[in-house]
């Protein structure tokens, strides 16, 4: 049965000691899983859900270990109850809020209320927008769901309103998935108040403005394939070859490394993170366990070498191509071309980078989030290329390569890597709009896909 | 050889109406004429008589051979550019002295086109001992700046930075117009004169201009885990891995002979059949994938631009504020360039010996890295910032303290040179108090 949740972060928690009536069966065992929620809310919302185990949950709770187990199957059956409950307890709170704005305001209307969120339930925030994404693939689901659930609200709302109003032009559950990630980085630093982000926000949605029967990337609805990127490595990253060759003791040494991180991010693709185990890797990489331990402390440190050979490799190819064109437009588009070709010949080093770095704890998804905001480096360019009275704010990067990486994801989880390039013209967009506006982006994404028409052609011919 | 392009011809004009002469100045006037045209490796003893209307058996009555003459054009151009600097610096004030040497350099570009582009360009894509003779020439040129400073009081305000970087960079600036045929060069004078002025301090408090190694910091997190490197012969017999990644393998292994040769013997005496035999392949797999050492050489160069980069965008991105980001930055390139000795001359000395493609690719990898200065206008608000050129003109002299440190055997200290370089990256945007202080507290928490 679902009971209705009130601040699942602990604040009634200790209102729930002291009743003086005793309570009837149901009644009791209501409170106690409720209390189990709350429990798990406030550990994972504190210190992150790779700390949480049931032992901990009980003694927060001050349950027993078979009245846990009468309700849920086990941790993650605990985490995503409580996910799930939480989410609607937001979702509420996002209906009355979009419901008091004008309808055109919906998505500003939806990040003010998470952030007000963020700002009056720090532990329950950072559990929804951060932690969610660390508990395994069907707590990523119900995360995606969610956040999915939102954006339909800010969508409805645009139903209602003539086709002439001014509107943002991106998909509004890629927004909230956005700034979801922004505010969970924010909360695991620690940071309070972010009240103070909201008007930075809101110019950066209102700078994708368009009228709404001009709407072209509410949806993600796929691109053409862009051409090949003549800078683009030919073949994909890969273990390094058996040489018969005699090699080096150092030679030997980083072939092996080389081949355990490629293996690691096979293994956690195919099983998840928190699956895959040392000695799947090893086996995988065909090495002996001690190899493994001789180079890294556990999985984790393995994975975060999963990210840092990803990072560079695709960084390395993004540059190589962003410097090799003209105007800064050219050059995102280049630049984005080069980057999704990488992801999509890629997929296990995505897959692993991307989506299962969250499950493996704090340092992981740092790693990541610093990783992505280093791509960011390509749009300080933005600013000298046309000198705006209204420069997008510092925070519109930040928001930018979270929606870059909020698109990326989706569609990773969605249909694997296989037509990321295709989302090209989208992320281009996300990029360009804030800085030279909707319309100007616009035209310049039409000239870059014909130009990669005839690019295609010439290479057909 | 490629067409002649007509700026070019009128640069080297004025140059061609003073041919006359003794027949020793004939041949430096047509060396200088051939390598502007057709570059160092062009510039062969028959283009160079040719261009002097004098004959094989004159030349070599004059000269040993073409490096000889190279030199002897090198020190002529030199005598000019180090007479006009000297007689600028000496009709200023010594608190003008850096100033008006960057004006002379300048005006010496503008007046002198041919003779400019030689020293400041050309020279460039000689071996060893015209890049000595450059760099010392360079040096020369700073030693007559150095010299007014001297008579500087310790209240007297001056640019703190080391004069041999920064004429260095306004040459290699200048080298790069001169090779478009730009004219209006003295239109520079105002923002380069301000750029040098952002580093002015009383000479007293100087600590920047003199290269005093600190210790090595520690090593950056941002740097590969292993380093770049070929992958492995694949053996004998018929490969068992699908046709594309034997090419690329090959490939591979071609950059990486290439770039040791290159790094060895210099481009000018690198050639295919030693690339070949240094990557353990037959020479003819080096043309199925190559036209010529050049292409080979362009994309080992790409290569580690792409790397370099990488690993800076790293950096940049853990700092929290812009100075802290360019610190960051500067410590991952520096202590990677220090750690890859092969491919730090191949981008920081050879590239300009690889041709007219090479020195391009050269220009626009340093424009590429003024992308992380740009955040220096909006981290400093408060100040309008330097114009628009003094973030090439950093680039360039941060690409000039590497060069003369890659070239500086047997030991270059380049990662212990941090402080100096973080210093010449900022100052121009927060001012020389504030950057020294931050590179104080820097220095301090190691």
């Amino acid at each position: 049965m679902r009971v209705s949740f009130g601040p699942l972060d602990g604040q009634n928690l200790r209102n729930t000691g002291g009743d003086a009536a005793a309570p009837t069966a149901p009644a009791l065992a209501d409170k106690r899983r409720h209390a189990l929620l709350c429990a798990m809310v406030e550990l994972a919302g504190q210190r992150g859900y790779a700390s949480v185990t049931v032992a901990r949950v009980l003694a927060r709770a001050n349950v027993s270990r078979s009245a846990f187990y009468k309700h849920f199957a086990g941790r993650d059956d605990c985490f995503l109850a409580a996910l799930t409950a939480l989410q609607q307890t937001l979702l509420a709170q996002l209906e009355q809020a979009v419901a008091s704005q004008a309808p055109e305001h919906a998505a500003r209307a939806a990040v003010g209320a998470l952030l007000a969120f963020a700002d009056s339930r720090p532990a329950a925030a950072r559990f929804l927008m951060s932690e969610a994404l660390a508990g395994g693939r069907a707590a990523l689901d119900a995360r995606d769901q969610g956040v999915d659930e939102i954006g339909r609200l800010v969508a409805d709302r645009y139903q209602r309103i003539p086709t002439t109003t001014i509107v943002p032009d991106l998909p509004p559950a890629i927004v909230i998935g956005a700034v979801q990630r922004l505010l969970g980085a924010r909360l695991r630093r620690g940071v309070r108040e972010h009240g103070a982000l909201l008007d930075d926000l809101v110019g950066w949605i209102d700078s994708y403005g368009m009228p709404l029967q001009e709407l072209r990337w509410s949806t993600r609805a796929l691109g053409p394939k862009p051409a090949r990127s003549p800078l683009q490595p030919r073949v994909p990253l890969a273990a390094p070859a058996r040489t018969r060759v005699q090699l080096s003791a150092t030679r030997r040494a980083e072939d092996q490394r080389q081949r355990i991180v490629l293996a690691t991010a096979e293994v956690v693709r195919r099983e998840g993170y928190r699956a895959a185990t040392v000695a799947r890797i090893v086996e995988l990489a065909g090495l002996h366990r001690r190899a493994f331990y001789e180079l890294f402390a556990d999985k984790e440190q393995a994975l975060m070498a999963v990210q840092e050979l990803s990072f560079r490799r695709a960084m390395a190819a993004t540059a190589g191509a962003f410097f090799s064109a003209g105007s800064w437009p050219e050059r995102v588009w280049r630049a984005g071309r080069t980057f999704t070709r990488f992801l999509e010949q890629n997929p296990t080093l995505a897959r692993a980078s991307l989506i299962e770095s969250h499950a493996a704890g704090h340092a992981a998804v740092k790693g990541l989030e610093d990783r992505n905001l280093a791509f960011t480096i390509f749009l300080q360019e933005g600013y000298q290329h046309e000198p705006r009275l209204n420069e997008p704010p510092e925070l519109a990067l930040v928001a930018i390569a979270a929606t870059n990486l909020e698109t990326v994801y989706r569609q990773t989880r969605s249909c694997g890597n296989a037509a990321i390039t295709r989302l090209l013209p989208h992320l281009t967009y996300i990029c360009l709009g804030p800085f030279l506006g909707s319309a100007k982006a616009n035209s310049l994404i039409d000239s870059q896909l014909e130009g990669e028409d005839e690019f295609a052609q010439r290479i057909k011919a | 050889m490629a067409p002649r392009p007509t700026t070019k011809q009128s640069i080297n004009a004025a140059l061609q109406e003073r041919r006359e002469g003794t027949q020793r100045e004939r041949l430096l006037a047509g060396m200088i004429l051939a390598a502007n045209r057709y570059g160092y490796a062009g510039a062969t003893v028959s283009a160079v008589i040719g261009e002097a209307g004098v004959s094989s058996v004159t030349f070599y009555e004059i000269f040993d051979d073409k490096d000889d003459c190279f030199l002897a054009a090198a020190a002529l151009a030199h005598e000019r550019l180090l007479a006009s600097v000297a007689a600028a610096v000496e009709a200023h004030s010594p608190e003008r002295a850096a100033a008006a040497s960057i004006e002379a350099l300048l005006a010496f570009a503008a007046e002198e086109p041919a003779l400019a582009r030689f020293s400041m360009n050309e020279i460039l894509a000689g071996r060893s001992r015209a890049l000595d003779a450059r760099d010392a020439g360079i040096d020369e040129l700073a030693q007559t700046v150095e010299r007014a400073f001297e008579r500087v009081p310790s209240l007297g305000v001056i640019p703190e930075l080391p004069v041999g970087v920064m004429l260095g960079a306004v040459c290699r600036l200048l080298a790069a117009r001169l090779r478009r045929g730009e004219r209006g060069l003295r239109a520079m004078s105002g923002d380069l004169l301000g750029w040098s002025k952002s580093y002015a301090r009383p000479a007293g408090k100087h600590r920047w201009r003199a290269f005093t190694p600190a210790s090595s910091p520690a090593r950056s997190p941002h740097l590969p885990a292993t380093a770049l490197r070929p992958p492995p012969a694949l053996g004998p017999g018929r490969p068992r891995i699908p046709a594309d990644e034997v090419a690329e393998n090959q490939r591979q292994r071609i950059l990486f002979a290439t770039a040791k040769v290159v790094a060895q013997r210099g481009f000018n005496a690198t050639t295919i059949g030693e690339i070949a035999k240094l990557a353990g392949l037959d020479a003819r797999v080096f043309s199925r994938l190559f036209a010529d050492p050049q292409e080979a050489f362009a994309a080992i160069h790409q290569l580690g631009f792409q790397e370099l980069v990488a690993s800076c965008a790293g950096a940049y991105s853990a700092g929290s504020i812009w100075p802290e980001r360019v610190w960051e930055a500067l410590r991952a390139v520096t202590q990677s360039v220090q750690g890859d000795p092969t491919l730090a001359r191949v981008a920081f000395v050879e590239a300009h010996a690889a041709g007219a493609g090479a020195i391009q690719r050269v220009e626009d990898t340093r424009t590429a890295f003024t992308i992380f200065l740009y955040e220096g206008y909006r981290h400093a608000q408060q100040h309008a910032g330097p114009p628009r050129l003094a973030l090439e003109a950093i680039v360039t002299a941060v690409f000039e303290v590497i060069y003369r440190q890659v070239r500086a055997a047997p030991a270059p200290e380049i990662d212990r040179l941090l402080p100096h370089l973080t210093h010449l990256c900022l100052t121009p945007f927060i001012g020389p108090d504030e950057s020294e202080r931050f590179i104080e507290e820097k220095l301090r928490r190691r």
